[in-house]
């Protein structure tokens, strides 16, 4: 119980150094934070309502491409950030009471707190601003928020054991995470699309994230394709690898 | 074995403990623990619940039964995929059809089909029934709320989209009952996509229909206008009258003038009074007269006949145009029918339910694997997490 307390506050202290380190220490930082995913969403529902399109469902463009978009980003935010928290932190390691793994936590309950939020502040002013709608069924749009940051977290923390490993990978990992915005449903809406697309799609567990805030935001989304059980399951098959690397790969990481 | 050494080693360390303080029984005790914690974390986190999940699916778990259909809402627009080959082929589904394909999804799932299989062959009864396990036996006096969740999960509904192809499938815990439900849904599918039909169809004719009634009301009362004007005024068509005159008086004239040069050629080498000359302008006076009397009637009756003549001409007109206008209706009628007919939906259905043989749920081994994995992974994961704050005691 009094190492749970003492690894708690640990947590809370890189929390606290990791928003000063990543935002600087005036409150402007943070505001930029969570300012640019906003207008990057709001730049594309503008361009997108310039072509006068409607949106694939629901009334309103900006609330389904901010369900998409938002989900994406935050989950590259985790993956990405998480990536690098071996090698920026490296200098924290040397006191004995900060492990590793600690790092990753503290990273993980930063994004997470930030996006938080983001999504608040977005879906709040599309709300007063009348272009919004409220979720349907609320308690699927925080399972989605778990479920992505559980995804986020899992792939991030692989992230990060492979890039101690090999150096090469953070580069390779840009490469192949960059496709995600068209695979997973932002622009379009995937169950509409031909069934081989779908099995095809079904692979992409951020999809299924995706998939699921839609569910919480709209009543009758009716998701074809949408899978509760499998980006849990890909998470914690990716976690359990993740973890189990961070452990075993310690030795070698600490002579590097 | 080892829970008998360990209370020994702290005894024996007692020197080296007292040069260093704490720390070295706190990082030797971590390590002698850890293998038995370990195991009996392992035993509690993956082994019983796995045993426990297969000794379920193994003794517990009731067998179901499934039976499904599949279908595609087709309508006569698209031609040369009227067949049920085309809706296998994948030529379908385009525009309204889809739409409605969408309305059938959804409506598998819906409280009002619910209600129906309630009211029909009472659903809850079915599923409540002593058959079941007591992790999928619902309670028999559930809302209707919790017997659409619990439906939701009994019936799977797949949709290929390139196709249009629907098919569901019900799970039940004996075949008939299995079979029953998918007959009664496919029923049920078949009543809403005929209901479908019909509206689209009513809406398409209605103002068509509509159009067509009323041009025909104004004719019929124009014909009665004409009817009543030609009794009144004791004369069919006034204007061939009116033009009989005009012809009459013509003829009349030009007899007076052909009489009158007879009468200028006979003066030539006649005298006036003789016979023949004398005939001729009694005849001359007589056709006078004759004009003479027609130009009066004409020209006292002028007035009347003049507005008699206008007003037939105006019902006239207004007669055309109602009967083109009734001609025009009725062919819009048509074509508006043509369009209802071709937005006709129907359900084609190229695999009707069966009666199961086998149970095919659970899926007994393939569960009980996956669980037993599932526990592993869970339970891999909490101890890994355990360790990562374990850590910081050291």
């Amino acid at each position: 119980m009094k190492t749970l307390l003492l690894h708690i506050r640990i947590l809370a202290t890189l929390v606290l150094r990791e928003t000063r380190a990543s935002f600087g220490t005036s409150s402007v930082g943070y505001l930029w934070a969570i300012v640019t995913p906003a207008m990057s969403v709001g730049l594309l529902v503008f361009i997108f309502s310039l072509v006068d399109r409607q949106p694939p469902f629901g009334t309103s463009l900006a609330v389904f491409f901010a369900t998409g978009i938002l989900t994406i980003e935050f989950f590259n935010k985790l993956s990405n950030t998480l990536l690098t928290s071996f090698s920026a932190n490296r200098a924290l390691l040397n006191y004995p009471l900060i492990k590793e793994a600690d790092t990753l936590y503290a990273r993980t309950l930063l994004i997470s707190a930030t996006y938080v939020m983001i999504m608040l502040i977005f879906f709040g002013s599309l709300f007063f601003a009348d272009a919004g709608v409220m979720p349907q069924n609320p308690h699927m749009v925080f399972q989605a928020f778990a479920a992505t940051m559980l995804l986020g977290f899992a792939i991030g923390t692989l992230n990060a054991v492979i890039a101690s490993l090999w150096h090469s990978w953070p580069q390779i990992e840009k490469v192949l995470t960059r496709p995600l915005i068209f695979v997973s449903g932002v622009f379009y809406l995937p169950s509409r699309l031909p069934t081989e697309a779908q099995n095809v799609l079904y692979w992409n567990p951020v999809l299924h994230c995706v998939e699921w805030f839609r569910e919480g935001f709209y009543g009758n989304y009716n998701s074809a394709i949408f899978d509760p059980y499998y980006p849990i399951a890909v998470s914690l098959g990716i976690l359990l690898f993740g973890l189990a690397g961070e452990r075993f790969t310690r030795k070698s990481r600490s002579m590097a | 074995m080892k829970m008998d050494k360990e209370p020994l080693k702290p005894a024996q360390l007692k020197p080296e403990d007292i040069l260093k303080g704490r720390e070295l029984p706190a990082s030797m005790t971590p390590k002698r623990k850890r293998p038995i914690g370990v195991l009996v974390s392992f035993v509690l986190l993956a082994v019983l619940p796995g045993l426990l999940a297969i000794y379920y699916f193994a003794a517990v778990a009731s067998d179901r039964y499934a039976a499904g259909a599949g279908f595609s809402v087709r309508s006569m627009e698209q031609q040369g995929g009227l067949d049920v080959l085309g809706g296998l082929t994948g030529m379908a589904a385009s525009g309204s059809t889809m739409a409605d394909t969408y309305v059938v999804i959804s409506f598998l799932t819906s409280r009002s089909l619910v209600e129906k299989l309630e009211a029909d062959v009472g659903l809850r009864a079915l599923y409540a029934s002593d058959l079941a396990d007591p992790i999928y036996r619902i309670d028999s006096t559930i809302s209707i709320e919790g017997l659409v969740d619990h439906w939701e999960r009994r019936i799977t509904v797949n949709h290929d989209t390139s196709s249009g192809i629907v098919e569901f499938e019900i799970d039940a815990y004996t075949a008939e009952n299995a079979k029953l439900l998918a007959d009664r849904v496919l029923f049920y599918v078949a009543q809403l996509v005929n209901e479908l039909s019909e509206k689209a169809r009513g809406d398409a004719l209605f103002s068509a229909r509509n159009e067509a009634e009323r041009a025909e009301e104004k004719l019929a009362e124009l014909m009665l206008k004409l009817q009543s004007f030609r009794s009144t005024n004791g004369d069919i068509d006034p204007a061939s009258t009116a033009g009989a005159h005009v012809e009459l008086i013509a003829a009349l004239e030009g007899e007076l003038a052909s009489v009158n040069a007879r009468i200028d050629v006979a003066l030539r080498d006649m005298n006036e009074n003789a016979p023949s000359v004398l005939r001729l302008k009694s005849q001359a006076d007589a056709l006078q007269a004759q004009i003479d009397a027609r130009n009066n009637l004409n020209s006292g009756a002028l007035d009347i006949r003049s507005r008699v003549l206008s007003e037939y001409e105006t019902l006239q007109v207004e007669k055309t145009f109602a009967q083109q206008a009734y001609a025009s209706a009725m062919t819009s009628l048509e074509t508006a029918r043509m369009n209802a007919d071709a937005r006709q939906r129907y359900l084609a259905t190229f695999d009707a339910p069966f009666l199961p043989q086998e149970a095919i749920y659970p899926q007994r081994v393939m569960n009980s694997i996956l669980f037993c994995i599932g526990f592993m992974v869970l339970w891999a994961i909490s101890t890994l997490l355990f360790f990562t704050i374990r850590d910081h005691v050291q």
